[in-house]
């Protein structure tokens, strides 16, 4: 069985480093083989014959924080403040000695005096990978995720 | 009260338009009349509701619509609106309503096509002043074009294709990229929203002046850093502005496609070999292999129709919905070709998304401008925004489009002297 208070931690430390823009470091927290699926319109489905929010495999998350890095990425030129709280944690053991957690988010978005609320539920497939957590999938459910969104360009 | 009418002359001028025209709400609501109820707006593709049943919510300005198909596979475009007291009759944005809908305050039934086939205690009527047969649902006239269905709340004798134009060949090109000649828009949709006004995104998707600015780093991402886009979008550069008339227009990229393949779209690369031949012996079947070379050269286009439809690469249809003077929805749809290997499809999905969308590496850039200029709009000194880019060296070509270079505002000149034509017509609707 994983260690629980270590899931933990490691998702409230993902949490800070998306709240802090912390792209290299958060980057740093996946696998090499990792997906990232953010759905749209519907909380499952196939990400390969349904469009998503985002669908990324591990090269196009490098190129999307790499644009992120260059401070030109006009939507997050100011970045947005963010502020997450992160609850409801559940772990189980998945197969190949991964583990699944699940938890909810709320999360405050302000940006130019604009303030969004966006809420979520989150499954992680974690790996150990040289002693540490790895994110090998993360899924993320907005609750939102069949209305027109505001502009998403940081990181969820 | 009544205030002095509104002088869409004077606001829209040849090489300048007007501040008022993205912030005053009485011009919004002259809008949704003179544009959204007077003219074909985009309401979706035949795909969409491709089986008996199978219906949409869409809007005609401010005003809900049902597109669906019927049992005899018959497309309707309905008001989403009770004849009995006014309600919706329909609650989900996509579904199946074989079986009819129902309204839910007093339980009217209505088919598929809108009639009223029952209404509990109908005795409460009078048959001297109450006939089931004209309280079907309100029909609004629809036609389409290589399955994009455009309704028109009062044609008055315009048909759709007069209104598409020089914009056909477009949606020719669209669909010759499909080994079916059809497309899909079956893979789902993207929904953004921003606060501005709708004719922000109309006009910006024409603009091919701030892509390499705005998108740098998208750009740079697609082709690497060493790439020269002056060669396409500079002084020297082979993309065109093209206004087609009618308030539509093109960013005209068929000569660079030829040369590169589009730099972000190009399907080589992403997709394994013999998918791609299967692609393209399915290209040859239905069109021989002279063409081939050409469709794929070409490419998905990148164009827009008035007042609410884009088409832009990687394959994704737009629809524009106004919700109000500043606030706008943007609907994004992947556009799937029919018949080609799935690989070639899947790959324009994750584009699609990738790219555009909420969460795109594209859009959101161009949704957080548009904010930023309705937030400058308030700025009261000058009013006026310039479209004088190439004013005098624009050329108007054999079929009447107007070109000019890829930085130049023909396009949206082309948008407002169509919006001017529209907003100053009388009360028939002639222009
Ligand atoms: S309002 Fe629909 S049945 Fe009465
Ligand atoms: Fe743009």
């Amino acid at each position: 069985m994983g260690d629980f208070r270590e899931v933990e931690q490691f998702i409230y430390r993902e949490a800070r480093l998306m709240d802090e823009h912390r792209y290299d470091d958060w980057l740093a927290l996946w696998t090499d083989d990792a997906t990232y699926w953010v759905p749209c319109g519907r909380d499952d489905g196939d990400p390969e014959l349904q469009v998503s929010i985002i669908y990324d495999r591990y090269p196009q998350l490098v190129n999307r924080l790499q644009r992120l890095k260059t401070g030109k990425a006009f939507a997050e030129d100011p970045p947005s403040r963010l502020c997450r709280v992160i609850s409801n944690i559940e772990m189980e053991d998945a197969a190949a000695g991964e583990i699944v957690a699940r938890s909810s988010f709320v999360l405050g978005d302000l940006r130019k005096h604009q303030e969004v609320h966006w809420f979520g539920r989150t499954l992680h497939r974690l790996r150990k990978t040289d002693g540490e957590l790895r994110i090998a999938y993360k899924k993320v459910i907005l609750l939102n995720n069949d209305e027109p969104l505001p502009n998403l360009a940081f990181l969820i | 009260m009544a205030g002095a009418a509104i002088d869409y002359q004077d606001l829209v001028r040849r090489d300048q338009v007007h501040a008022r025209l993205y912030y005053d709400p009485a011009i919004f609501e002259e809008e949704m009349d003179k544009i959204f109820s007077h003219h074909w707006v985009y309401v979706g593709h035949e795909s969409e509701v491709a089986e008996p049943g199978e219906f949409v919510c869409r809007w005609l300005g401010l005003q809900p619509v049902i597109l669906v198909r019927d049992r005899k596979r018959q497309l309707h475009l309905l008001m989403n609106r009770c004849r009995h007291r006014s309600n919706t009759i329909c609650q989900v944005e996509r579904g199946n309503a074989a079986g009819g809908f129902r309204c839910a305050y007093h339980g009217w039934t209505y088919s598929p096509s809108g009639e009223l086939t029952g209404l509990p205690y109908s005795v409460g009527y009078d048959s001297r002043d109450f006939r089931k047969e004209d309280y079907g649902l309100i029909r609004v006239t629809i036609e389409s074009c290589h399955g994009f269905i455009f309704g028109n709340l009062n044609p008055g004798g315009h048909s759709l294709l007069a209104q598409i134009g020089a914009a056909r060949p477009l949606l020719e090109q669209v669909i010759n990229l499909a080994p079916a000649g059809e497309v899909m828009l079956r893979a789902g949709l993207l929904k953004h929203k921003y606060r501005a006004n709708w004719k922000m995104t109309m006009e910006n998707v024409l603009d091919a002046y701030h892509p390499p600015v705005l998108h740098q780093t998208a750009f740079h991402l697609g082709t690497g850093k060493s790439f020269n886009w002056d060669s396409v979008y500079g002084p020297e550069g082979n993309a065109r502005t093209r206004d087609l008339g009618n308030g539509n227009g093109q960013i005209d990229f068929n000569a660079q496609n030829r040369k590169s393949g589009f730099f972000f779209q190009g399907l080589k690369g992403d997709i394994d070999e013999s998918a791609q031949r299967a692609y393209h012996a399915g290209l040859a079947k239905r069109l021989g292999q002279e063409r081939v070379a050409q469709v794929l050269g070409d490419s998905d286009p990148h164009f827009s129709i008035f007042p609410n439809f884009n088409y832009l690469p990687p394959g994704q249809v737009r629809l524009i919905r106004p919700v109000s003077i500043d606030e706008t929805h943007i609907y994004y749809f992947p556009v799937m070709l029919k018949d080609a290997p799935i690989e070639i499809n899947r790959e324009r999905i994750r584009r699609s998304g990738y790219m555009h969308g909420p969460a795109g590496l594209v859009a959101p850039d161009d949704i957080d401008v548009y904010e930023r200029n309705q937030e400058a709009l308030k700025a009261r000194q000058d009013e006026w925004v310039i479209l004088r880019r190439g004013l005098r060296t624009e050329q108007r070509e054999e079929d009447g489009s107007i070109v000019g270079m890829a930085y130049e505002e023909t396009t949206q000149r082309g948008l407002w002297r169509h919006y001017r034509q529209l907003m100053t017509r009388d009360a028939n609707g002639a222009i």
